[in-house]
Formats: C-alpha cells, structure tokens, sequence
C-alpha cells in the first residue's frame, strides 16, 4: 500500500527534483573537467614533442647526423613511462635511426595508427611531428596518443560512475526520507480518520524533537482541544435543551391527561385549557429565546448598532419596573447619570438591562433594597445593579451565565434560566465586561462599556 | 372590514380567517406572494396580514412593490420565531406592524383593529377624550370631570396610547412596544402594576370605570357601559 504511494509523496518528488538538478550538475563538470582535462593533456603531448624535436636540432646543429642519431638511439633505450618515439630519415627516406614504425608522409603535424612491434600487434595512435633538419634529414618525433586516450577514458569512468552514484543514492535517500516523512503524514491523517469516524480524544504524536511537524502536529491537536471543548459544550447545551424542554412538555401531558380524566364541567375544562395555553407559552418563550441568544452569539446583530442613549435605557427599564417591585415588597432606586451616549443596539441593551432587573426584582426576597446605578468614570461607562438579598455563593458566580442554570432555591420561581445567558450573550456582543460580585449583603452585577 | 392575509401555511391561514368572520369581518386568502400582491394592488382592503416567507414573491418585497406603486394599505406582517431583525426589515420595507409567530387570534385582532383605524393625519389631534376624560396632548395635561390628575410622563403616554385607541382593545404586547419601545416579552408584570397605578389614578372615586381590563386579551379604554 506504501510503494504506489511513496512515489507521489511531496518529499519524494522534492528529493526526485534535487537529484536530477544534482546529476546534471555532476554531468556538466565531468563535461568540463573531461574537456579541460583532454585539452591539457593534448598541450603537453605537443609541449613534449616540441621539445623533443628541439634537444634532436640542437643535437644536429652541435655534432651532426652522427650526434644525431646518438642522441635518438640514446634516448630511445632509456625510455621510461610516456616516452617518445623517433625517427630519423636522410634524403632518399631511409631510415637512418629511431622505432618509429610509421613514416609520415608530409610535414608539420600530424596522427598516424600504426601496429605496436612487440607484444600481440595492438593497434596504437601517435602524433608526429615531422621537420626537415637540412641537406635533406629529416626528423620525426611522435608521443603516444593512446595514454591521453587512457587518461580521457579514466576521467569520463570516472564521473559516469560518480553520476550514477549520484542518482542510486538521490533515488535510496529521496526514498528513505519519503518513507520516514510518509510515516509521520500517514500517522497525522490516520488520527484524522479517526476522528472523522468518532473518535474525538485522538490526538496527533509529538516526537519531543520541535521541528516543524512537531509544531504543526501541536497546533493540530490545539485545534482538536478546542473543537471538542466546543462539541461538548453544544452537546451540554442540546442536553439541557433536550431536558429542559422535556419537563415543561411532561407536566403540560400530565395536565391534559389529568383533564381528560377527571374534569367534568365546561368551566373546569377551561380553566385547564387555559392553564395548558400558558405552558405551551413558556415553552415557546423558552425557544424563543434559545434562538434569540443563538442570533445574537452570531454577531449578526451588529447591523443595528446606533448611537444610543444609554441613560434613558437605564432610566426607561429601572421605572418600567419599580412598580412591580413595590408591589413584590421591594424598593428600587435608581442614580442614573444623564446624556450618556453608547454605540449599541438600542433593542439588545434594552432586553439586557430589563433582564438584570428583573432578575435581581425575582430573585430576591421581600424588604430587600435594589439600586440601579450608571456614571462615567475615567472614560468608561459603568452601569452596576445591585440587591442586598441574600447573594449568590461565589462559585456559583461563573455558572450564573450559562444556560438553563439556577439556583436550587430559584427553582421554584418561574423562569427558564435563560436571562443571563442572554444578558451575558448582549454584553459579549457590545464587548461590555461583565462581572458578578458579591455586595455583602446580596449581589451585584457590575457592567463596564467600552469608551 | 375587508381584510386579506397572504400566507402559504393553510392552518394559520385558516384560524386568522375564522377569527376574523367570527368578529363579522371578511377575509380574503392568497397563498402565495404573487396571488397576494394582485388580490392587495386593487387597493379594496382595510388591512393586509402579510407572511414574510412567501412562495413565489416575498413578503418585503410584496409590501415594496405595493407601496412602489403607491398603494398605502396598512400591513401587518407575520414573521417567525426568533427572527431578531425581521421587525426592523419589516417596517422599513413599508409594514406598519408585526406580529411573531405563534401568536393568539385576540393579538391579531386588537392590531388589525389599530391599523384599520390609523387616523390618516394624527397631527391635527391636540385633545383625546373618552367620557368625562380629558387628555392634552400639548399641555400634557389629564383632567376629569373638571378635576386635575396628576400622572407621571409614562402613566401619561400608557393613557394616551388607551386614547388614541378609544373601544377598541390593546394588548399587553402592544402597550410594551408602544409606551416602552420593550420588543421582547419580560416575565414581571411591567403592564399591569403600571395600568392598576394608572387606574387609581384616573378611576379611583369615580362611578364609571374607563380603564376597563378585557379576560385574555388585554385593556380598552371606554366610556361605554
């Protein structure tokens, strides 16, 4: 399963790139080191003979042909590794001197093949130099071609294996590094499946090494920490909907049920229609709001922002409800700065204070004392309802906003423990902070707005 | 009243339109937008109860056109649960009201009543009356039988809101949109601890009570027995 694929694996295909960039390379340098290596050879073959043919002038010049003809034969039996070969012609193209076995023809330069005396008759290669030396001598000196052949053929052996080896250990390297690096991938998208198919605690092996699938693996499993985080808080929140539904629905079943079975008057069977009515009503206010904190979690709401003017919201909620909370057996007084100006959603702000309010007028006992207060204090906007009932402990705090909560003795009173949550949803929205504090005695819920 | 509701859902359609014959009033149905915009385009309503999702044509874009083509029928638009911007898109699309679905048949009908009998132009209205009550709108002053009643600024727009809808009811909801500009429905009582105020008030020590409270529907304000 590995093989077909290693080969479309991007490292591989890297590593096939960089060899094949690498092996032209190795071939263009034999290129050169092959052309300038037989360039030099080619020079120093003629430098030699050049120099042969010099020393054999100067040998005729000085003694003669006899001189000269000492000076090849000499020559000639001392020769030691790439020699040079001789030979001496008078006019009628005798051969006077010299194991040359060839005769050239014309002179200056030129190559001759000629079949090697000694030895089995191979074929060899010489290039002579032919002169006249006067009264009709002729001197030829040839160096062997077949050594600047060898040493060619060596080089050229040479980088074609080193070009080979180039692409065998580029192939075995590129393979190996795909194989090593395939495992990793293949590790990362095995963990990928298998949280596609559930398994959301699957996290993706660190090496402990830091190097950049390391951190990508680390921030992968980052992600996948907060995705679950948020499955699971949605799968609390359909829970809760799911039971918080569930009871409301029970008791307006048990209701009808009971209606059906012992009310027997048309007035009786009113007053029970009318109790369902109602709690058909909270369930749907329940809905209601469930998708109307949904909405304004999106952020979508921020289209209705407006310059607001956060005093009279303050001032409209707080009167709205001080009657009602005379008439509970509470006092509600409120100190309210004028002409403060907030952007914002008029509606939202609204529903959000009335909820605070109403929560501290609902859940609060007889007697007790709420106050409603809003200033500008160093250019923030500070809003603050507080109550001296009897609080909310302070570990409770955190849980005040989520939904569906309330507290044990609250869970008598009528609500749905959405008003927080949607508070809180508001307050998020127009990045206001949001904090629960004790007021020794009873609680205090304190707003800062940005400036 | 000739009323006509576009509305595709057939049940809802259905009770709107029982309820309406039921108060003697006739109701015509479309049940899609494009059937609704030619039966509202002869301009024959009172008042059109228009759904805000609609095959074939929407309902914004009904009620634009209606008004594009300079018909002024009031409409009440009908929009779902939760739909947080629908009532502004509503309105400035040319609706006059709105309702959230599901909602009772006594709303429906305290609001088609306010917006079948919209004064055409209010500002001309500087006194309201009903029986011996007196509202100024300009002083901002209440008096009845001759005697002076003292009400705070919201007690006063709770009476005038009454006012301007003489024998006719308003409901809880509308009393919270209009006097409070509240588009959401608090659990307190806000409306009745305000009207039971604003009845010791203007009531109290009188033989005939104005401020009258109508079982499951709502408030009226009528000088008639």
């Amino acid at each position: 399963m590995l093989k077909p694929k290693i080969l479309r694996t991007t490292i591989f295909r890297l590593a096939a790139v960089y060899v094949a960039y690498f092996a032209i390379s190795v071939g263009a340098l034999g290129l050169i080191a092959y052309q300038s290596a037989s360039f030099m050879l080619n020079y120093r073959l003629n430098a030699n003979v050049e120099k042969g043919m010099t020393t054999l002038k100067e040998a005729y010049q000085k003694g003669g042909l006899q001189r000269l003809i000492a000076t090849v034969n000499t020559r000639e039996n001392h020769r030691h590794g790439s020699a040079l070969f001789y030979l001496v012609l008078d006019r009628n193209g005798k051969r006077l001197a010299g194991h040359l076995s060839v005769t050239p023809s014309r002179s200056g330069w030129s190559e001759m093949t000629y079949i090697e005396d000694e030895g089995d008759g191979d074929m060899g290669e010489v290039r002579i130099l032919l002169k006249s030396l006067g009264d009709g001598v002729r001197v030829a000196v040839a160096g062997d071609l077949e050594e600047v052949s060898d040493y060619k053929e060596a080089i050229f052996i040479g980088f074609l294996s080193a070009f080979g080896a180039v692409v065998a250990l580029g192939v075995i390297g590129g393979l190996g590094l795909s194989l090593a690096l395939l495992k990793r991938v293949e590790t990362i998208r095995q963990t990928a499946e298998a949280i596609i198919a559930g398994d959301l605690s699957q996290r993706v092996p660190v090496r402990g090494v830091d190097d950049d699938l390391d951190r990508l693996s680390q921030t992968l499993n980052s992600m996948l920490d907060r995705i679950s985080d948020l499955i699971s808080s949605l799968r609390q929140v359909s829970a809760d909907i799911a039971h918080d539904l569930k009871t409301p629905l029970t008791r307006l079943r048990r209701g009808l049920e009971e209606a059906q079975a012992q009310v027997h008057s048309a007035d009786e069977y009113n007053a029970r229609i009318e109790s369902a009515i109602v709690h058909v009503d909270e369930i749907l206010a329940t809905f209601s709001a469930l998708l109307r904190i949904a909405q304004i979690e999106a952020g979508t709401r921020r289209i209705g922002f407006r310059d607001v003017d956060l005093s009279a919201i303050f001032s409209t909620v707080a009167h709205a409800f001080a009657p009602a909370a005379e008439d509970a057996g509470k006092s509600l007084r409120y100190d309210i700065s004028p002409n403060i100006r907030f952007w914002g959603d008029f509606e939202l702000l609204t529903q959000m204070m009335a909820n605070i309010i109403e929560n501290a007028v609902t859940h609060t006992p007889k007697g007790v004392h709420i106050s409603v207060r809003l200033r500008c204090e160093d250019g923030a906007i500070i809003g603050v309802v507080s109550d001296d009932g009897f609080g909310v402990p302070s570990e409770e705090y955190e849980r005040l906003f989520q939904r569906f909560y309330r507290l044990e003795r609250s869970r008598s009173t009528p609500g749905n423990g959405l008003g927080l949550s949607l508070v809180k949803a508001v307050a998020d929205l127009h990045s206001v902070r949001l904090d629960v504090r004790g007021a020794n005695p009873g609680l205090e819920v304190y707003m800062r707005f940005p400036a | 009243m000739r009323v006509l509701i576009v509305e595709d859902d057939a049940e809802t359609a259905a009770y709107v339109i029982k309820g309406l014959c039921e108060h003697g009033h006739f109701a015509d149905h479309a049940s899609n937008g494009r059937d609704g915009f030619f039966a509202a385009s002869t301009g024959s309503y009172d008042v059109a109860i228009v759904d805000r999702m609609l095959p074939a044509i929407d309902g914004l874009s009904l009620v634009r056109q209606l008004r594009g083509q300079g018909i002024g029928t009031p409409v009440l638009f009908l929009t779902n649960l939760g739909g947080l911007d629908d009532r502004v898109e509503g309105l400035n699309a040319g609706g006059d009201d709105y309702l959230v679905k599901p909602f009772a048949f006594s709303e429906v009908m305290a609001r088609v009543n306010a917006l079948a009998r919209r004064p055409a132009i209010t500002a001309a209205v500087t006194v309201l009356r009903c029986g011996d009550l007196e509202i100024d709108l300009l002083k901002r002053s209440v008096r009845r039988g001759g005697c002076r009643i003292d009400l705070q600024p919201r007690e006063f727009k709770l009476l005038e809101f009454l006012a301007r809808h003489v024998d006719r009811v308003v409901t809880r909801t509308m009393l919270l949109e209009m006097v409070w500009d509240f588009h959401f429905d608090p659990k307190t009582n806000i409306v009745e601890t305000h009207m039971s105020r604003l009845r010791a008030k203007v009531d109290r020590g009188f033989e005939c009570e104005l401020i009258r409270t109508v079982r499951g529907a709502g408030y009226l304000l009528s000088a008639q027995a």
